[in-house]
């Protein structure tokens, strides 16, 4: 723990430091600095629309954040919607009748790229005069997955990296104290389950750890699989093609099998993918940034009743996780005048990380934000950004939808009819590979 | 007027028909003023017999034009979208029947086939007669019938994602099938999670949504059947088991094959209760033709191999109707 601890305040005084001393010029810029370094806005009357997948809370933040910028910019009106499907985006992007603004997972950006459907973010708008420049505002390697060749495409509106929740109040009862005692190893998680796994006769009544087998797309199962292959050294998918089929994925499997208490004991759902931990069914779970705050919604006694420490590894001096994000993307098919309110908008909403944390826990991977005095002050702040710093994407292919699914039947075929992981590993690998040669 | 003038070919043969079956011989044909084509075109427009066919299909044409819009059109989309490849990003490319092929040498696919086969006869099967059983339950005569029909009836109208949600709980390791299992000492079943348990579940909750459904049908049936034919046949002695499989079985063939034609159209389009509990898992076992082809179309945006699919489904659903309804016909002539 004391070494993660270090790793992690190492972390975040490496970023603060690199942000005093380097930080790009119009790292916070206005809309109205933007168009001082020559980001000139149309002045005529422009109509933009946006989409959002996102929730009720997250909508409201937005729908602010609009209003805002619409009174700054009288010309301009935004028609927003929320809880858009990407089925949605990508039937509309088909039909020509897409927003110019609709926000894509990083795993989906990959198609609109390959499509052409997405217009690549233009420095300017961010008073940087190159990609290089805009990259320099974000942590290291926070937007590799929506860079394409030497082009930018989107910025998140959520970044995240998972990182371990902890119910203290489970942790204490078994005698342990949820800081100190926090697993640092997968074979550590392994070993506390045995100890805060209750039974009453055949029935499990609560649960150290339990990765999720929940959303028939296999979300889960393909995140945890790449969080467990990046930690055994290996990778996912290289220059498009399946490379998990190897000693780093087999070592992933075998690891997710020793940590399988009862996989059908659970309330999660893939609309409430957190229920287990928010109802103290499971004592440790795995998550985003933003999840206390959903936990607390679920169960308010839960408010103060947890603690979260950087995920478990396999190789501790070797961290890795994986980060994903949920992006502004501008439509390739709006208009001059629109692309150019589209980015100023998109630059205005991603400029106020504070209020993204304070307002809904959401973190954006901005470098300025770690000197906040509120990302100061935050509980936990430096798992997250050690999480977030040790991050990796998800395996970059434009068939991402079928690998997920491909990795959930593999995770179904070890964990729950027990073939054996190299066999598992074998057939997903051959399945993949058929589904990119359709 | 029309009896004794030619007139446009159909209607003149159908009123020469009928003179000639009021008159009981040959029309007697008066001579006839030649009348130019157009206007006994124009006569023939304004005549009531077409007038009344108009109104017909002008109340027809909503419903028509539904029909066209909302399901033809989308099946020729389909059938042409199956020849080709398209990821609803890029336009559509043509690729002949590369895609039934691949289809045909797709695991995957075969998996598919084999769930919905396994779903949709083992479901229809156990709907065919215990449907049949509790309609014969329900029309002999029972004190308080109505009110039990109802309450049996009531899983038939629930709403599709409640029954979904409420086979969700059932199937739950601690849930009340296992509490019922566990009363008679029989060990707990993993429902969901066992890929050898999950599709008998599967059927299960579907005989308890559809069995009341096709009772009322062969109910209808039933009670249609005269009950003169049943005194008729207690005069020649046939009572009990010889009533039912002389007279209740042959009267109610046209009610078994609707049952039979519509229950595994029904079963074959299952859908969203797999989506809901299973999402087609675990590795696969309910993953029914329905939802390989959503997930290949919607998930996967290989709108051309999920045409393909959809168009192996229907051909699979046709077939089989077409059998039916081929069978049925000779047993009725045999």
């Amino acid at each position: 723990m004391l070494r993660c601890g270090r790793l992690a305040a190492g972390a975040v005084a490496v970023l603060a430091i690199s942000f005093v001393v380097g930080l790009p010029r119009g790292a916070d810029v206005s809309p109205a600095a933007a168009a001082v370094a020559g980001w000139v806005l149309p002045t005529g009357p422009v109509t933009l629309t946006e989409w959002d997948g996102g929730d009720g809370t997250k909508s409201a933040l937005l729908r602010e954040l609009i209003a805002d910028y619409e009174k700054l910019h009288p010309n301009v009106k935004v028609n927003f919607e929320t809880d858009v499907k990407s089925l949605k985006v990508a039937a509309a992007i088909a039909a020509g009748t897409a927003p110019e603004i609709f926000e894509a997972s990083d795993a989906n950006l990959q198609k609109y790229i390959a499509a052409k459907a997405v217009e690549p973010l233009p420095p300017a708008a961010w008073g940087q005069s190159s990609v290089d420049g805009v990259l320099a505002l974000y942590l290291p390697h926070v937007l590799d997955a929506v860079t394409a060749g030497h082009s930018l495409y989107a910025v998140p509106d959520q970044l995240n990296a998972h990182s371990l929740y902890i119910n203290n109040r489970m942790f204490r009862a078994a005698g342990l104290d949820p800081a100190k005692g926090a697993p640092k190893t997968w074979d550590d998680v392994a070993r506390l389950n045995k100890i805060l796994t209750k039974k009453q006769g055949d029935r499990v009544t609560q649960k150290g750890f339990e990765f999720r087998y929940i959303c028939d797309d296999g979300h889960w199962q393909a995140h945890v699989f790449h969080i467990l292959v990046y930690q055994a050294g290996g990778d996912v998918i290289k220059d498009g093609k399946p490379v998990f089929n190897s000693e780093a994925g087999l070592k992933a499997l075998t690891t997710w099998k020793s940590l399988v208490v009862a996989p059908a004991v659970t309330s999660n759902t893939c609309s409430s993918p957190y229920q287990d931990f928010a109802v103290e069914q499971d004592a440790m779970t795995f998550a985003g940034p933003h999840v206390g705050k959903i936990v607390e919604q679920i169960n308010p006694a839960m408010k103060g009743n947890y603690t979260v420490v950087p995920l478990p590894q396999m190789r501790p001096d070797h961290p890795a996780t994986l980060i994903y994000s949920f992006n502004w993307t501008v439509n390739a098919r709006a208009s001059a005048a629109q692309k150019r309110v589209a980015w100023d908008l998109i630059h205005f909403m991603s400029s106020k990380p504070e209020m993204w944390w304070q307002r809904i826990q959401f973190l954006q991977g901005t470098r300025g934000w770690l000197t906040m005095p509120v990302a100061r002050n935050t509980p936990f702040m430096s798992a997250f950004t050690h999480d977030l710093s040790v991050g990796r994407p998800l395996g970059r292919t434009t068939y991402y939808a079928d690998l997920q699914t491909i990795i959930a039947r593999m995770v179904d075929r070890v964990i729950l009819k027990d073939v054996d992981p190299k066999t598992a590993l074998a057939e997903a690998s051959d399945e993949f590979t058929r589904a990119i040669s359709k | 007027m029309w009896l004794t003038r030619a007139g446009p070919p159909a209607v003149a043969g159908g009123s020469s028909a009928r003179a000639e079956r009021i008159g009981g011989g040959a029309p007697h044909r008066l001579p006839v003023p030649t009348v130019p084509r157009a206007a006994r075109a124009a006569r023939w427009l304004r005549s009531a017999e077409v007038r009344h066919q108009a109104w017909g299909y002008l109340f027809l044409a909503p419903m028509f034009l539904l029909l066209v819009v909302f399901k033809f059109i989308p099946m020729i989309q389909a059938l042409y979208l199956s020849l080709t490849t398209y990821d609803l990003l890029s336009p559509p490319r043509f690729v002949g029947l590369r895609n039934y092929m691949t289809l045909l040498g797709d695991p995957l696919f075969h998996q598919s086939v084999g769930v919905t086969v396994y779903y949709v006869f083992g479901t229809c099967g156990f709907i065919w007669f215990l449907s049949l059983a509790m309609a014969l339950i329900f029309n002999a005569p029972l004190p308080g019938k109505n009110l039990l029909r109802t309450i049996y009836f009531l899983p038939a109208i629930v709403p599709v994602v409640v029954y979904a949600v409420i086979w969700q709980f059932l199937f739950h390791p601690y849930g009340l099938l296992n509490v019922a299992l566990h009363a008679v000492g029989l060990p707990a079943i993993h429902w969901l999670t066992d890929t050898r348990a999950v599709m008998p579940g599967f059927i299960l909750a579907a005989l308890w949504r559809f069995v009341p459904y096709f009772m009322i049908v062969y109910l209808a049936g039933l009670q249609n059947i005269p009950h003169e034919y049943y005194e008729a046949a207690a005069i020649d002695g046939a009572a009990g088991v010889q009533a039912f499989r002389y007279v209740t079985l042959p009267l109610l063939r046209p009610t078994i094959l609707l049952v039979v034609v519509v229950s595994i159209i029904l079963m074959s389009k299952v859908f969203t209760n797999v989506l809901i509990i299973t999402g087609g898992g675990p590795d696969g076992a309910t993953r029914v033709l329905s939802l390989f082809i959503y997930q290949t179309g919607f998930q996967f945006f290989k709108m051309g191999l999920a045409s393909a699919a959809s168009i192996f489904l229907l051909l699979g659903t046709m077939t089989f109707t077409l059998l039916q309804l081929r069978l049925f016909r000779d047993d009725a002539r045999g």
